[in-house]
């Protein structure tokens, strides 16, 4: 049973890299420059990554699902936030769409979904018997973290560009530092 | 100041990836209070809905 948590682990961990390189390259291609609430969500986002990415290196933990249930409640209540908000200004939302859906309400099925899989996993019991362990690491779990660190440090120098160091509230000027 | 939870995620998968649990949990704690923080900013601001 071990074993089936640490692949189930190792797929949420590449779906979240593919989520996030998917936002990058739709940044980038199609030219949407996100928003505070957006790069807020795709923060949460990377801290499910996180908690995944533990599973794999160091073997399944509760501390590690807390890690995804909590990122996954944090961006819940962002994305939820940007819904709401759309629908107590105008009721008109804005934003890219995919399937007929906004990105933002993907955001908070993805963020519903993390919970209830964090949830479900741990009702596999076999993978703490074994408990933490901090032996060498596979080959694969080793290329799956650093993976993870290139998507988020892609996202960084996206968010750097974008802000600089600032509070990134009005991102209508698209990247603020390449205008300087 | 959006940057900073979003570097110390990288921070802390990198020690993850290193081998550092522990830091890498309490990295992220960081990371998730700095987020916390932000989205309390704009809480009650409903005049800036830009994506």
């Amino acid at each position: 049973m071990a074993a089936i948590a640490r692949i189930i682990s190792f797929l949420a961990l590449f779906a979240t890299c593919a989520v996030l390189l998917f936002v990058l390259y739709w940044q980038l291609v199609g030219g949407e420059v996100p928003g505070s609430l957006a790069l807020m969500q795709r923060i949460a986002l990377v801290g499910i990554g996180l908690g995944f990415l533990l599973n794999v290196r160091f073997g399944g933990s509760e501390s590690h699902f807390g890690v995804v249930i909590v990122s996954a409640a944090v961006g819940l209540v962002i994305a939820a936030r940007q819904m709401l908000a759309y629908a107590a200004t105008s009721g008109a939302a804005a934003g890219p769409q995919m399937f007929e859906w906004h990105f933002y309400t993907w955001s908070l099925v993805g963020f519903f979904a993390a919970i209830l899989l964090a949830g479900a996993m741990l009702f596999i019991e076999g993978q703490f018997v074994e408990g933490v362990r901090d032996t060498r690491p596979s080959g694969a779990a080793q290329a799956s973290g650093w993976l993870f660190v290139l998507v988020t440090l892609a996202h960084v120098v996206s968010a750097l560009l974008q802000c600089g160091f600032e509070a990134c509230f009005d991102t209508s000027s698209g990247y603020e530092l390449l205008r300087r | 100041m959006m940057v900073l939870p979003f570097l110390l995620l990288v921070v802390a998968a990198l020690l993850a990836t290193l081998g550092l649990r522990r830091a890498s949990i309490g990295v992220w704690f960081l990371a998730m209070a700095g987020l916390i923080y932000m989205l309390s900013l704009r809480a009650g601001d409903f005049s800036n809905l830009t994506l």
